[in-house]
């Protein structure tokens, strides 16, 4: 079967919010392998698929709490990172697993396919999110991941900018699991 | 790895199930609350004893979602609107007009009456009706007589049992009545 594009995705998950049972089997079949990834890089082979569910139960539990128009991808790739974060902090992980929990390392190597392949997708996901916010908040978004110039402002405006903006982003992808 | 697939997502629909059940329950919990406020109003306290109604169909039709949910919110504008019809159309004997006449039958159950007022009430709804695609009107017009139901339950309170019968069973054979009307009307447009 065909994997469904962003589109269709979105469409997907509109329909779910909203009750529509048989969108939950392609949705999930698409969701799935994206969890099991994103999972396999953040903490490696061994505990990819049980986190892998956890998150995936997560994002179907707040299926119905999803504004049907809205990029589905930011917000599933928030809550499932939240997720995948939450656990490996509860493993009882040392130092080093905490840190690479928290987004700052990669349990695979950067040449990775998987991970190029993952990579690609948070970025068009942020960029997605970010599309949806106001021109400022986008263009701020856009100077801190440096694809675009910082706006000549002085710093501490551009640090009350930077806030607004993350706070907008963290609402758009889903409140404060979001973040 | 099938099996792991398997467990995924038997884990993540029950997730979806549940998420949905609790979120049903807590707007369940808005419109129960409002209900009950207009009824007491327009009814008095001893009607309230019908809420538990109220709020069983509203959790399972925000819980069941979709096409049901979208005719259950239109028919609550029909259910509020029969809060506040007043006694004497649904039991005319106990108007004031009758009651110095000598006629009293307040006592006695007048379910034809009120199968009357039900059944004008639910034929009304073809105007409320959502444009489901055809084979969703049944859902529709089902959510559509739930939602009416769910309001109209509490206008059950002051009434005797057979006149309860009557409007709701007038209710219900009005919105069958109107949603085939509606699914003939469409028919002849198409």
């Amino acid at each position: 079967m065909r994997d469904p594009d962003e589109d269709e995705l979105d469409g997907l998950m509109s329909q779910l919010a909203q009750g529509e049972r048989d969108a939950f089997d392609p949705l999930f079949r698409a969701l799935h392998p994206r969890a099991i990834r994103l999972a396999r890089a953040r903490l490696g082979p061994t505990r990819a698929d049980d986190a892998a569910q956890a998150a995936l139960e997560r994002v179907f539990a707040r299926a119905a709490e999803f504004t049907p128009g809205r990029p589905v991808l930011p917000w599933f790739y928030a809550i499932v990172a939240n997720e995948i974060r939450a656990l490996a902090r509860e493993g009882g992980a040392g130092r080093a697993e905490a840190e690479r929990s928290a987004g700052e390392a990669w349990a695979v190597e950067p040449e990775d396919p998987e991970r190029l392949l993952l990579e690609r997708e948070l970025r068009r996901a942020v960029e997605r999110a970010t599309a949806s916010l106001d021109d400022v908040s986008a263009e701020t978004i856009a100077a801190l991941i440096g694809g675009g110039a910082r706006p000549a402002i002085a710093a501490p405006a551009f640090r009350k900018r930077v806030s607004r903006a993350y706070a907008r982003l963290r609402l758009l992808l889903g409140g404060s699991d979001g973040g | 790895m099938e099996a792991d697939f398997d467990r995924a997502y038997r884990a993540a629909r029950r997730a979806y199930e549940l998420g949905r059940l609790r979120q049903g329950l807590s707007r369940s919990l808005v419109v129960t609350a409002a209900a009950g406020a207009a009824t007491a109003i327009a009814l008095g306290w001893r009607a309230t004893a019908w809420l538990p109604v109220t709020a069983v169909i509203w959790a399972f039709v925000e819980w069941r979602g979709a096409w049901l949910r979208e005719g259950a919110r239109r028919g609550l504008l029909v259910g509020m609107a029969s809060l506040f019809l007043p006694l004497s159309i649904l039991r005319p004997c106990c108007s004031p007009e009758a009651m110095a006449s000598g006629v009293n039958c307040c006592t006695t159950a007048m379910p034809s009456t009120c199968a009357g007022v039900g059944a004008l009430l639910g034929l009304s709804l073809v105007l409320l009706l959502p444009r489901a695609p055809r084979a969703r009107r049944l859902e529709a017009a089902l959510g559509l007589a739930l939602g009416t139901g769910a309001l109209a339950a509490l206008r059950c309170g002051p009434l005797l049992l057979g006149e309860t019968v009557g409007l709701l069973g007038g209710l219900m054979a009005g919105v069958a009545a109107a949603s085939l009307a509606r699914a003939w009307m469409d028919r002849r447009t198409a």
